[in-house]
């Protein structure tokens, strides 16, 4: 029985790696195009160098093409920039307007690694690279250059909903830039504790994990969630 | 001494001057929350204009962000310079009051030590601190939340934010409270001090209030030869501690953890050098005023 | 019988200027002790020292046997005092004010009890009014009122008809004697109008510029058997002469050319007359002054010590 699954999953790697990057993409839009919106219940921590704040409840909001909403309706939550790139499906809209660049595997994971540069001059995204499990059609990680919001990073880990391509832990990295205010107006107490700005001039990198649970796939969301 | 202490409160209470404290407050507060009711969007585009590069905003973020909890952190701040000054009408008036009044006499020629004398009228200051705070709390605290809802508090340090869940910020504010209880404290008893050297009760205000606002300044400047020698003992570099409550503790991952304060032991040790301040100017105040010959 | 007060070489200096120097006296119980002396002449010094207000530089105060500075506490309960003006609470009313100094005396007495001694001083019916509508009478009788409230044994006047017009100065008068007369207690009033001292102390010191010029029971300085008599005569020269060779003469002052006052015994006046008229000395008027006014003046004028006028 062993060797039977051992040979299934060779099998399965060689016929994986036999896939071009075409056919990944449109396997991994196959199962995104199963989604039209959804909303799924998050715990989101946000771990930004200046920023301290509490794990919070969110609700987060899908709905195709590419809106995507986060919302914390009882408490604050900051919602980095960008976030509706959360989502990759709007990078599979139109899989043809991208050249695709096979890179291979990468070493540690055996992920394929494929390269998305834009055709349109004016697009948003500049590049994008995708991390993809090719045996599960599932894009693992990705690092997506964009005009307006910078480079952003993520990790996408998967479960009960894998087929549907949604994940449940999303790891968004993205660059924040610095925060600095003067003491004069904000009166800050000094302990004594002589801890040094962390403030270094340059931008910072900052990161919001969202773990998913309870997803609600093509029941309807409301406009008003995205107004 | 109760018998004393109701006879000081007596007359703090039943001088229309004392309602001016009062009143200058609820104006300030009322101000403050007027403005932020009407144009309170606008403040917090202004807190958030050094954010917005890094994050989005909804209209239902500012609007949560602009809570009652937020606003009383704001007129408490706002309020820091203005506090002394009305805690040291009263107090700056207690003996150099009398002493012009003539009504020093009326007190001294009877069976009452000075010692005594002091006590009573500091307790007597501290009790209208303590009214004062109850007071702002009701406008400041309660106020602000009727009018504006609660939600998760968002505090601006100059090198960073610090965010906590609506339900772990009110015992922050009651303990904030006290911390204030203690910083105006402190005025109370340096005012009462220049008022046993003055028969003259503008001098004591006047000199409290100086003393106050030369010691801000040099305990906000970051001039390295005082950060070291001079500003770690002035009493009002400890008086913004009760901000103290609102800094709290991460994780490894940046997460709050609720029910913490960054740096306690520091807050408590600003709190024992304010202590430390009191006893000081009490007992200053009492030998002085043993040795003092009352010439009015 | 042990003095009730008892003030031993008693000196205060504020800086170089010595306000009081070196006064020792007696208080006996029951007296009424009458403190005379010029504006600055040390007599509110003294009185707040015996009140505690000021710390003497040098010297000893004893009130009922103890000493002040160490049974304070226990001594001001028996000593009511009324230092210069009289300050009161001006936004509290006057039984307010009664009830106040009551509390800070250590007593909580009734309402009744309070409104009788506002009925004592006749305040009664101004009870509730707020001190600051009151007359310089009306609180100068509110301040005594205050002084008495606990029944002290002992009680200081600090220029008590100061402000006054002639009837407030003779309703004080009249509750200083009451207060001696009638209720047996013992009074310091101090003052600078001689004539209210003559009219209610027994005993009498007089100060000037912080020291003792005399100290001594009334009816022995004002010996009954010598007056002041104020001469005015049409012959300076001769006159001046003849006083100074008649040996029953004490003391002779001229004012002027034409008004002198002499110091002699009051039955010889008739005699007096009768020599300077043989003497062909115009005699325009004759006066005799039986006042401490005159014997006062003479006193601070001179800088002397000058003793009780002997025959």
């Amino acid at each position: 029985m062993k060797k039977f699954l051992l040979a299934f999953t060779l099998l399965m790697g060689v016929v994986a790696q036999a896939q071009t990057p075409e056919e990944l993409v449109r396997s991994i839009k196959s199962k995104l195009d199963r989604v039209s919106n959804y909303s799924a219940t998050g715990k989101m921590k946000t771990n930004v160098i200046f920023l301290k704040a509490p794990i919070a409840k969110v609700q987060v909001y899908f709905r195709k093409p590419d809106q995507l909403r986060i919302l914390n309706e009882k408490g604050i939550s900051f919602i980095p920039k960008g976030s509706m790139n959360m989502d990759l499906s709007q990078l599979f809209i139109d899989p043809a307007g991208f050249d695709l660049l096979d890179l291979g595997n990468d070493k540690k994971t055996g992920w394929r690694i494929i390269k998305l540069l834009p055709r349109d001059p004016v697009s948003d995204v500049v590049l994008s690279t995708i991390y993809v499990d090719a045996a599960a059609g599932l894009i693992r990680r990705s690092s997506t250059t964009t005009r307006e919001n910078g480079t952003f990073e993520l990790e996408m880990s998967y479960g009960t909903y894998a087929e549907y391509g949604l994940a449940d832990k999303v790891i968004f990295s993205f660059n924040s830039q610095e925060y600095k205010l003067p003491k004069g107006i904000t009166f800050d107490y000094d302990d004594g504790s002589g801890k040094k700005s962390t403030s270094t001039g340059k931008p910072t990198k900052g990161r919001v994990e969202i773990y998913y649970s309870n997803y609600q796939i093509n029941k309807g969301v409301p406009d008003s969630v995205f107004r | 001494m109760l018998a004393l202490l109701w006879i000081e409160l007596n007359k703090i209470f039943r001088r229309p001057r004392t309602y001016i404290a009062f009143g200058a407050m609820a104006a300030i507060v009322w101000l403050i929350q007027l403005a932020l009711y009407f144009d309170g969007q606008a403040y917090v585009d202004l807190l958030l204009s050094n954010l917005s590069g890094s994050f989005e905003f909804s209209d239902l973020f500012k609007t949560q962000l602009l809570n009652g909890y937020l606003i009383c952190f704001v007129i408490l701040n706002t309020l820091l310079i203005q506090m002394p000054l009305l805690v040291a009408l009263v107090a700056g008036d207690s003996i150099a009051g009398e002493a012009s009044q003539g009504t020093l006499r009326f007190q001294l020629t009877r069976p009452i030590s000075r010692a005594q004398l002091i006590f009573v009228k500091f307790a007597a200051s501290v009790v209208y601190v303590l009214c004062l705070l109850l007071w702002l709390a009701l406008l400041a605290l309660l106020g602000s939340v009727l009018l504006f809802g609660v939600n998760d508090l968002v505090v601006l340090r100059s090198t960073g934010i610090e965010q906590m869940q609506m339900d772990d910020v009110f015992w922050r504010y009651l303990a904030a409270f006290g911390f204030a209880a203690i910083a105006l404290t402190t005025v109370a008893a340096l005012s009462l001090l220049l008022s046993v050297l003055s028969e003259n009760p503008i001098g004591p205000i006047i000199a409290t209030m100086s003393v106050v606002l030369v010691f801000t300044i040099l305990s906000e400047m970051n001039i390295p030869i005082y950060d070291t020698t001079v500003k770690p003992w002035l009493f009002t570099t400890h008086m913004v501690a009760w901000k103290g409550f609102f800094y709290v503790q991460a994780d490894a991952e940046g997460a709050t953890v609720r029910g913490s304060v960054e740096n306690l032991p520091a807050v408590l040790r600003s709190a024992g050098i304010l202590l430390g301040y009191i006893a000081l100017f009490l007992w200053t105040s009492i030998y002085l005023f043993r040795r003092k010959d009352i010439l009015t | 019988m042990e003095p009730l007060v008892r003030v031993s070489h008693l000196s205060k200096r504020f800086g170089s200027f010595e306000a009081v120097r070196d006064i020792s006296f007696e208080v006996n119980r029951g007296q009424v002790y009458g403190f005379l002396g010029q504006n600055g002449a040390g007599k509110s010094t003294t009185l707040r020292m015996i009140m505690t207000l000021i710390r003497p530089t040098a010297g000893s105060i004893e009130v009922f046997g103890l000493n002040l500075e160490q049974h304070r506490k226990e001594i001001l309960r028996q000593v009511g005092a009324v230092i210069e003006k009289p300050d009161h609470y001006g936004y509290l009313s006057a039984y307010e004010n009664l009830r106040m100094a009551a509390v800070l005396c250590g007593i909580h007495p009734s309402r009744e009890k309070l409104m009788q001694q506002l009925d004592f001083v006749g305040l009664a019916d101004r009870a509730k009014s707020p001190v600051k509508t009151f007359s310089q009478g009306m609180k100068q009788r509110l301040g005594i009122a205050t002084a008495l409230v606990h029944d002290p044994a002992l009680i200081i006047l600090d220029e008590p008809t100061n402000g006054l017009d002639p009837q407030g100065i003779a309703d004080i008068r009249d509750l200083i004697r009451r207060l001696s007369r009638d209720h047996q207690k013992t009074l310091i009033v101090s003052s600078h109008l001689l004539s209210e001292i003559e009219l209610i102390a027994d005993s009498l010191l007089i100060l000037h510029k912080g020291e003792k010029r005399i100290e001594g029971k009334m009816n022995e300085l004002l010996n009954p058997a010598e007056t002041i008599v104020e001469l005015e005569l049409g012959n300076k020269a001769a006159a001046s002469i003849l006083l100074q060779q008649t040996e029953w003469i004490g003391s002779v002052d001229w004012r002027s050319d034409l008004q002198c006052c002499v110091r002699m015994p009051k039955n010889r006046i008739p005699e007096l007359v009768r020599l300077l008229s043989e003497a062909d000395i115009p005699v325009h008027a004759v006066a005799s002054k039986h006042s401490l006014e005159y014997y006062f003046l003479q006193l601070t004028q001179t800088e002397t010590h000058v003793g009780p006028a002997v025959d």
